[in-house]
């Protein structure tokens, strides 16, 4: 999906402390598309700004207000309407 | 006329008694002959020429006098009519572009209130919610990511490997 909204939507994948070689390893089965950008949260400062004690967790924002955020899995129809929204 | 014919008989030194009145009648037939008989034709022009030229003359030289007077007196209002003619006449086409342009002033602001109105409509979608932390993050592509200065939405997913 990364890769269907590229150019209208950033994803940003942050993962949890681990060591480097072994998040960009996941990271290549994971994001396998290429769409998505990731980086290492090594002291998981990122984790506590967005306030995030466990994962997965999507945060979706929009002008630099976050106007959803989804714990757990996904649901797609669910993600595609609210980027349908923040989109319109 | 007859008269400038009969003088020059009556100076001649010579003539006098009996011949004198007959030369003073010939020449006053002769003058008489010689002006046509005495008929309106000709008597009439010559007093009439003068008489003309005399009113004419009359005219003119009367006439430049109360011309000048009233003529200094009719221009003024003349000038006066003609500038007022001429006031009326331009404040007729002022009044008409005045009237044009209230009306492209009025017509004017409705596109523009048009895009006011969108923009106003525009700042009614930005979302409410917290605001996100002002980060910088470094990505693995190399690029560096600042959270406050994202220009599209943005999906922060938080994972772990394990």
């Amino acid at each position: 999906m990364a890769a269907e909204y590229a150019g209208q939507v950033d994803v940003i994948a942050v993962a949890w402390a681990s060591t480097y070689d072994k998040t960009a390893s996941a990271a290549r089965g994971f994001l396998s598309s290429g769409a998505t950008r990731w980086l290492l949260d090594e002291d998981n400062s990122i984790f506590a700004a967005f306030e995030v004690t466990y994962q997965p967790v999507g945060v979706f924002a929009v002008s630099g207000v976050e106007v959803n955020r989804w714990f757990g899995s996904i649901p797609e129809q669910e993600f595609r309407q609210a980027i349908t929204d923040a989109l319109a | 006329m007859a008269h400038v014919y009969i003088r020059p008989m009556l100076i001649i030194p010579d003539m006098r008694g009996r011949n004198r009145v007959l030369a003073t009648v010939l020449a006053a037939v002769v003058a008489v002959g010689a002006c046509g008989g005495g008929s309106d034709e000709q008597a009439t022009p010559e007093p009439a020429e003068p008489a003309t030229t005399s009113a004419a003359t009359t005219a003119a030289t009367t006439a430049p006098s109360p011309t000048i007077s009233e003529g200094t007196s009719a221009e003024s209002p003349t000038t006066t009519a003609a500038a007022t003619a001429e006031t009326t006449v331009a404040t007729e086409p002022a009044a008409t572009p005045e009237t044009t342009a209230v009306t492209e002033t009025t017509s004017a602001p409705e596109p523009t209130a048009a895009p006011q109105t969108t923009v106003a409509t525009e700042p009614a979608f930005v979302p409410e919610g917290p605001p996100i932390p002002a980060l910088t993050l470094e990505l693995d592509d190399g690029t560096t990511f600042v959270t406050t200065e994202a220009t599209r939405p943005v999906l922060y997913l938080f994972w772990a490997e394990w």
